[in-house]
């Protein structure tokens, strides 16, 4: 960038929210529009500059331009028009809907009829063993709802150009959630006859009974999924 | 020329100015197909025939439309990065006087796109002719 009008433009972009691999891309686009109508107009009118001028009266003030620009990016996404929206709660509902999909999942495919042929007749396991793989299998999937959802607003975020502060504001909040939601299985009496147990499936919130460990994926899988994001703008950048 | 659009179109983001249909960024958020279609549909069909740079597609635009369509600069590199980020297009950075250049053309999904859309605005524009034609009875 070599013009104070287009470093100006980037400043005011960056000031009001845009990432930085987005400012970059737009002011050389926009730059390289300008050099385009200068070369175009340089055979009707001899003076460089003057024509150059000219095309940058049409853009407008750095910060007005910047204004507008920002207008179309609102208009283009969602996530730009309701951030509290779209970074505050929908992280939460998201993650809510998330968490209790296997629930419903489980009514319809009757789950417990699977897993208890799986072990009660192939299998010969003790229960405390059911018990651990009902364990790793809640912590695997409280890991993996949290990184889903991590997963959407990291694509959502990338798609709509959005500010960074916003996206910080969504992984955080879904770090903390996500580590405080819990998925439990737990082995209960046969619920109809023919079975050897029964599972069910329960959410709660709050630090969870078994090791802090396994609740850290949780924590951990937005800020991975975060610095994926921060390190994606820098490159694109 | 203005007074053959409906009020209400006059406020929304496509709007007449002398003789050049402004494509503005301030205005309310209304008839959708017919005013917010429009900038993508011009642009889907100018890149399905060749790869552009966004001052070339700014000029084809204008020459096309006999520089009725003026589309601002402040709207169309956004709107091409979001129809970028939405599949419908593809960029390839090429070099030019030592400068990089970003060129566009369609995809696979932009084409399925501008199919729905033409369709749209062809029923669209056939409602609206049968509006305008005298009534017989």
């Amino acid at each position: 960038m070599t013009s104070p009008y287009f470093r100006r433009l980037a400043a005011s972009l960056g000031r009001r929210g845009l990432p930085e691999f987005e400012v970059q891309r737009l002011t050389a686009e926009l730059e390289d529009h300008a050099d385009a109508a200068v070369d175009d107009f340089r055979g009707k009118a001899a003076n460089k500059a003057l024509v150059r001028r000219r095309v940058l009266r049409r853009f407008g003030k750095p910060e007005e331009f910047a204004d507008s620009l920002l207008k179309a990016y609102r208009n283009n996404s969602f996530l730009w028009r309701h951030p509290i929206l779209g970074f505050g709660l929908g992280p939460l509902i998201l993650l809510i809907a998330v968490f209790t999909t296997p629930m419903f999942i489980g009514n319809f495919i009757h789950f417990d009829d699977g897993v208890s042929s799986l072990f009660g007749n192939k299998v010969a396991l003790s229960r405390g063993e059911i018990l651990g793989f009902c364990n790793a299998f809640g912590a695997a999937m409280n890991a993996l709802c949290t990184g889903a959802v991590g997963l959407v607003i990291y694509r959502l975020s990338l798609r709509g150009k959005c500010p960074e502060r916003n996206v910080v504001w969504a992984f955080v909040i879904l770090a903390l959630v996500g580590s405080l939601l819990n998925i439990r299985f737990d082995l209960i009496p046969p619920v109809s006859s023919g079975r050897a147990f029964s599972f069910a499936y329960s959410i709660g919130f709050g630090f969870p009974p078994r090791s802090a460990m396994v609740n850290m994926l949780a924590f951990l899988s937005p800020v991975v999924l975060f610095l994926l994001y921060h390190r994606r703008m820098i490159r694109t950048a | 020329m203005t007074r053959l659009l409906p009020r209400r179109l006059r406020t929304t983001r496509l709007f007449q100015q002398g003789n050049e249909i402004m494509v503005s960024m301030t205005a309310k958020r209304s008839n959708r197909i017919f005013a917010n279609g429009v900038p993508e549909l011009a642009i889907l069909q100018l890149v399905s025939r060749q790869e552009m740079y966004g001052y070339q597609l700014v000029k084809a635009i204008d020459m096309a439309s006999g520089s009725r369509l003026v589309f601002a600069e402040g709207h169309i590199y956004p709107l091409l990065h979001s129809m970028e980020a939405k599949g419908y297009l593809s960029c390839r950075r090429g070099e030019v006087n030592g400068k990089v250049r970003l060129y566009y053309r369609i995809t696979p999904k932009g084409r399925r796109k501008m199919q729905v859309m033409t369709g749209e605005w062809m029923k669209m524009r056939a409602s609206i002719d049968s509006l305008l034609k005298p009534s017989t009875a």
